[in-house]
């Protein structure tokens, strides 16, 4: 159950929250500290699923075009998947 | 004493931002600070890691796996922060070091997304406290 919890935190996009989603969560489902730095853990290693990205260019300015086109791209899969 | 940590590349994780987007940040907002460090890293093809406050400088990383009173967090190990703009407190990019693929001997560096020191560590009372994660003592062990 925690799991597919943390599995739909990426999609469940929502800027404005401003506090630790670990802590909402940890909040909501009433775990203590040791679990609510498990579910931290795992939250902050899904990344380690996803592939990891080139940043081209040799400039400054230039990388920073190939961030851009890189964000812009995550935002439009993000968009997809949120359908 | 800071260490220097060899990196072959720099890159950025399919969900970076998704991840920056959860914790309130646009990552097209710091696109310029981000290019800046990247090239920083590249072009000295090392990191300095930073453990106490008077190391700190624009283009080291600090390890997170820390608290604020020196206990080990085994939950946040290998991951590290670094500031994005110089000379300001927050945001914070967070990094991990990868094995090349092809050549495990080598890592480099992937950038996991962007937040600030409150929602990763906490307010400072919470930071120098163990027992701030605490939410329900009498549940303690039940879900544990």
């Amino acid at each position: 159950m925690l799991e597919s919890k943390l599995e739909f935190i990426p999609i469940e996009r929502n800027p404005k929250k401003k506090f630790n989603v670990v802590m909402i969560m940890a909040k909501q489902i009433k775990i203590d500290k040791d679990a609510a730095l498990d579910l931290a853990k795992k939250y902050l290693t899904i990344g380690d699923r996803y592939v990891d990205i080139s940043v081209v260019g040799k400039t400054v300015q230039e990388k920073a075009v190939s961030l851009g086109r890189i964000f812009n791209a995550q935002k439009q899969t993000d968009f997809q998947r949120q359908g | 004493m800071p260490k220097n940590k060899l990196i072959s590349s720099v890159k950025v994780n399919e969900l970076f931002n998704d991840f920056s987007y959860e914790y309130g940040y646009d990552p097209s907002d710091y696109a310029n600070e981000l290019a800046r460090l990247i090239s920083i890293w590249e072009e000295q093809g090392y990191i300095e890691v930073y453990q106490i406050s008077q190391d700190r400088a624009y283009g080291k990383i600090k390890s997170s796996e820390l608290d604020g009173n020196g206990h080990f967090i085994y939950q946040y190990c290998g991951l590290y922060h670094a500031r994005i703009i110089y000379n300001e407190h927050d945001p914070l990019l967070v990094v991990k070091f990868v094995k090349e693929p092809k050549n495990p001997q080598l890592e480099y560096v992937s950038m996991r997304f962007i937040s600030d020191h409150e929602q990763l560590f906490g307010t400072i009372q919470d930071k120098f406290n163990r027992n701030s994660l605490t939410i329900n003592c009498s549940n303690r062990g039940s879900l544990v």
